[in-house]
């Protein structure tokens, strides 16, 4: 792990492990149903105050030349049955905006599999997990937390080497195309 | 495989194995190549030793403007046939000879899968011979896919060849941007310094084509599709010698980024589903398959028991 990431993951950590305190709750409202309160929403009390944690601010030129500014960030919203963790990654360049689209929509079509992958992100977020009570009962909630942390640091670390990995292949695609003119 | 090929495989194996089949036997095989290319090696009239090799290109008309048939006979010379009916050129190959002579096959199987090599050459032929002529040529413009060209033209005291590229896909965009630059930046290498210069605007119409009407569209939406790739060409690279590679090049340029933007996206998927089948052997380890089940009381001490 890169040191400047410790305290990052370090709070995400914190943070997940006092929200993962979840027990059965069937619904309010609908009888006989079970619904995840923090999708749902349907009844204040029982969501905690969405909790996000900022890495650091990134400036970005788009296509166009203008600066975007982006934030990497996770955010946690917890409530009596369920929490939602929604990760938004760095993209500090056009390059890694896309390679994250790409690798997000790749993962979110096989949620299936995964099942505490939400199918669609929250708005503004990259990807999203939905964590329930009964996933909770299924899993050790440490190894859960640490799949959690793992995910993130992952993700943005095979990013970044995949952009490094689309340069040198441009730049030896270049430089063979080029030197083959006598 | 860094390059693509300026042949043609599919007329290469075609015809080896004609050439080479102990009985000569009808066939018909039809095909297409880059740019919209579409090819039928056919024998006609049960006149089985004999192979007609025609090809259809979409910019025949304008290549013919620049004597594509000339340029087709001097490298084709008495293999030139009656042209069939829609394509744009036809060769006939005589097999029977060739299965008996080596070199005649040699020459068959070195010169007709470059068909298109020779259909397409004859704007560059003209613009490289005037250039070296120091003349002054009209901006030739090669529509050679149904909205991209290929410019040619004369640019204080350079000869410069224009791809005006269509990227449908707008990350596309974006990886060949990532791609460009690094053609444009390679030629800090001192090693490619006899390369030509490359230079690449996306979104614009270089001022190059100011004057020249375009089929590109011209309000900023559309163009936004649009790449293009000037390479300014020097004089070594237009002499006799190096004319023929120097225009397989060009002629494959805009197949060769393409091709390898598509290896790009095809490594980035393997380097994701290497990651997935990771993630998800992580997920799966984190349940909790020990079978033990907790015993659960209610908050008064009493315990639920399955009867």
């Amino acid at each position: 792990m890169a040191t400047n990431q410790i305290p990052y993951i370090d709070c995400i950590k914190t943070t997940l492990e006092a929200a993962l305190c979840l027990e059965n709750f069937p619904s309010q409202i609908v009888e006989r149903h079970n619904k995840p309160e923090v999708e749902a929403g349907t009844s204040k009390e029982l969501l905690l105050n969405p909790v996000v944690i900022t890495r650091e601010k990134y400036n970005r030129k788009n296509l166009d030349g203008q600066d975007e500014v982006g934030f990497e960030r996770v955010m946690v919203e917890g409530s009596i049955n369920s929490i939602r963790v929604s990760i938004s990654f760095r993209k500090s360049d056009e390059a890694e905006k896309i390679l994250s689209k790409r690798y997000m929509r790749f993962l979110t079509q096989r949620a299936e599999d995964f099942y505490i992958l939400r199918r669609k992100p929250v708005e503004g977020y990259d990807i999203s997990f939905l964590i329930t009570n009964f996933h909770a009962e299924q899993m050790f909630k440490d190894k859960l937390i640490k799949f959690i942390l793992d995910f993130i640091q992952d993700i943005d670390k095979d990013v970044k080497d995949m952009k490094i990995q689309q340069n040198v292949r441009a730049r030896l695609v270049a430089k063979k195309f080029l030197g083959s003119f006598l | 495989m860094i390059f693509l090929e300026a042949e043609n495989q599919i007329i290469r194996e075609t015809l080896e194995k004609r050439i080479t089949a102990e009985k000569f036997e009808l066939c018909d095989v039809s095909g297409a190549d880059f740019d919209g290319a579409t090819f039928r090696l056919v024998t006609v009239d049960d006149k089985k030793s004999e192979l007609l090799v025609s090809m259809k290109l979409n910019c025949d008309e304008q290549l013919k403007k620049y004597g594509m048939d000339d340029v087709v006979k001097k490298a084709y010379g008495s293999w030139v046939a009656p042209t069939q009916e829609g394509f744009s050129v036809t060769i006939k190959v005589d097999l029977e000879a060739a299965s008996l002579d080596e070199k005649l096959k040699e020459e068959y199987l070195t010169k007709v899968p470059l068909i298109k090599r020779y259909l397409m050459m004859s704007p560059f032929a003209t613009a490289f011979d005037k250039f070296a002529a120091s003349e002054n040529f009209e901006p030739i413009t090669i529509p050679y896919r149904p909205e991209e060209n290929i410019y040619i033209l004369t640019f204080e005291k350079s000869l410069t060849v224009m791809f005006s590229i269509k990227f449908s896909d707008p990350d596309d965009v974006v990886l060949a941007r990532i791609f460009l630059s690094e053609f444009k930046d390679a030629r800090r290498d001192r090693a490619l310094g006899n390369a030509p210069s490359v230079n690449f605007t996306h979104a614009a119409k270089p001022l190059e084509l100011k004057n020249i009407k375009s089929s590109e569209p011209d309000d900023p939406k559309g163009l936004s599709e649009f790449g293009f790739v000037s390479l300014t060409l020097f004089t070594s690279h237009m002499n006799e010698k190096n004319r023929e590679g120097t225009i397989d090049k060009l002629l494959t340029f805009r197949n060769y980024l393409h091709y390898h933007l598509k290896c790009t996206k095809a490594y980035m998927h393997i380097r994701m589903r290497d990651r997935f089948a990771k993630l998800l052997e992580n997920l799966e380890a984190s349940k909790d398959n020990s079978g033990i089940v907790k015993e659960r009381k209610t908050a008064t001490g009493r315990r639920f028991v399955e009867k």
